[in-house]
């Protein structure tokens, strides 16, 4: 199979960078291995500013969008597995399909993935990630269990309690995560406490809450270590921020959690106890998934944790491979407006590389661009402060990186 | 059972989110006949059926399950119509597919060369 563009990712970054190719007349290939598009949009339902956010809707305008052009394809339940250079272009081979694809240029919009975090037992069938209990309740309509816990304090965590709990499932809190032991980027617990501050402009529920315990450092520790052991009421279900889950367990799956208070350093103190639950959803954050861009051979942005690596990236989504763009959580972890207007601009720079022309479409760029910096502005959840200072360290690695000759 | 096990998905703003109807078909797992929407992946119908252990880890024989929901972690592989390491949190469900467990404790396996119980 050949095309001109071959889109890997049907999330909000992939669906948007094909509605703008599709509209310019290029033959779009989008690929994704879930049975249904719109990538983690499917699941997201919070909140912000102007009004509630649902991103199901969002993913059906999209598509919707994207079914008036003839001249691009969607196909689903496709893994890529690889991407070779050849003949000028790009070989994409799958995982679950036999054949290939020859595209002339290719974006990767492949998204984030969840930073487990490893505490004993947590193989247990129950224990799932934080995105796992989102999926199954938000977008399949399933049931996590009777009564679960939240282990680990992030925007990811708070938006899906508050989903769980609208949706009538029972939580016994939010908890801290192991502060101890191999799970170090997870911080200190000023860190954890500090994630707060992300969400608390969050509308009326999440702001009640949480607004004037947060604001400042000084009252923060002191409202945090100080709340009562069974918490403080947030989010429909309660916040227990000197509390950390420090065991999973059961036999055949999970049927309680161990849990510890901890003081104001993070450190755990008295007895543990058991609590009943038949889920556990664990939050350690977010990553984007780097392979298939590393796979180009593309330069690469690396962090000491490995949670920070992306490709470097210009202005357009394009990556230091030729004829390989990037858009999206790839890029580093934010909300999915940011991802579509990622998505419009890669396709900036896929047009310029399908036409050899390197300043068509600049009034497009501009708008796209613009459009960029406001999603940033109003972004209503912020799920790792680090990623502005990376962006902006790419903005420079980019501009200083070796030309070819 | 499989009611138990499904929820409705809250409507924030008075509409509904779920407003997808869905077609129920049977599939088997095990053998036994299991519900599930028609085009969820099979982890999903299996789970609101209150079926948790997907299959058990090849080294240590422990339950395994559905730990990312989204592809990434391996963790819910599953043999669907004879096809061994499919990710059953992807295989979307249809009428009559054959979904079994992996690797059951106590199974002959050969392992690196080693035969083990
Ligand atoms: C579990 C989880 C939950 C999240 N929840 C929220 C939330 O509640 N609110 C929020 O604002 N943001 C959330 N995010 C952040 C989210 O990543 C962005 O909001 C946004 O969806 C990113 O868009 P994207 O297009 O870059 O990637 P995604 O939306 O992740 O889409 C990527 C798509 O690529 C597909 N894919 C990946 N690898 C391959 C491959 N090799 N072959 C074929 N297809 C592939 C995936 O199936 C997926 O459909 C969440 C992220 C994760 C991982
Ligand atoms: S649950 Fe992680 S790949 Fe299926």
């Amino acid at each position: 199979m050949r095309t001109e563009a071959l889109i890997i990712g049907a999330g909000p970054a992939g669906l948007s960078a094909a509605i703008e190719l599709g509209q310019r007349g290029i033959e779009t290939l989008v690929v994704d291995e879930y049975p249904v598009p719109g990538g983690r949009l499917l699941g997201q339902m919070y909140q912000s500013q102007s009004g509630w956010w649902i991103g199901r809707r969002v993913a059906e305008d999209l598509l919707e969008r994207l079914g008036r052009f003839p001249n691009v394809h969607l196909m689903l339940e496709t893994s890529v597995s690889g991407l070779a250079h050849a003949g000028g272009g790009w070989t994409a081979t799958f995982s679950q399909r036999a054949g290939t694809v020859d595209a002339q240029a290719v974006l990767i919009a492949t998204g984030a993935t969840e930073v487990p975090i490893p505490l004993p037992n947590w193989t247990l069938p129950g224990v799932m990630t934080v995105g796992a209990a989102q999926t199954m309740a938000n977008v399949h309509g399933v049931r996590p269990g009777e009564r679960g816990i939240i282990i680990g304090f992030g925007a990811l965590a708070f938006a899906v309690a508050d989903e769980l709990t609208r949706a009538g499932v029972d939580l016994a809190g939010i908890v801290l995560p192991p502060l101890q032991g191999p799970s170090q980027w997870l911080g200190t617990v000023q860190d954890q406490w500090r994630r707060l501050r992300d969400v608390v402009h969050l509308g009326p529920r999440w702001a009640r809450a949480a607004t004037p315990l947060v604001a400042s450092d000084f009252w923060l520790e002191r409202v945090m270590a100080g709340a009562p052991q069974k918490g403080i009421p947030a989010l429909g279900t309660v916040l227990r921020p000197n509390v950390a889950a420090i065991a999973m367990a059961g036999e055949e799956a999970v049927s309680g959690v161990w849990l510890q208070r901890v003081d104001r350093r993070g450190t755990l103190v008295g007895e543990p106890w058991h609590e009943a639950v038949d889920f556990a959803c664990l939050s350690g954050g977010l990553r984007p998934v780097p392979d298939l861009a590393a796979a180009t051979g593309a330069a690469m942005k690396s962090s000491r944790s490995g949670l920070h690596d992306v490709p470097i990236f210009g202005p357009v989504g394009e990556t230091t491979a030729p004829g390989i763009f990037a858009a999206g959580n790839v890029l580093g972890i934010e909300g999915a407006p940011v991802a579509m207007a990622q998505g419009q601009l890669a396709s900036i720079g896929v047009l310029r590389h399908l036409s050899g022309n390197p300043t068509e479409w600049a009034a497009e760029q501009a708008a796209f661009s613009r459009a960029l910096e406001v999603a940033r502005e109003r972004a209503p959840l912020v799920f790792d402060r680090a990623w502005s200072q990376i962006h902006e360290e790419i903005r420079q690695a980019w501009t200083n990186r070796p030309k070819e000759g | 059972m499989s009611s138990e096990g499904r929820l409705e998905i809250p409507t924030p703003d008075g509409e509904s989110q779920s407003n997808r109807k869905k077609t129920f078909v049977t599939f088997y797992f095990e053998g036994e006949a299991v519900s599930g929407a028609l085009g969820e992946p099979v982890a999903m119908s299996l789970w609101a059926a209150g079926h948790r252990t997907l299959g058990w880890n090849e080294e240590t024989g422990r339950p395994r399950s559905l730990f990312c929901g989204i592809g990434h972690c391996f963790e819910c592989r599953m043999e669907i119509d004879g096809k061994r390491d499919q990710r059953s949190c992807l295989y979307p469900v249809r009428e009559g597919l054959d979904v079994r467990r992996q690797s059951k404790p106590g199974a002959l396996a050969i392992v690196d060369g080693m035969t083990r119980l």
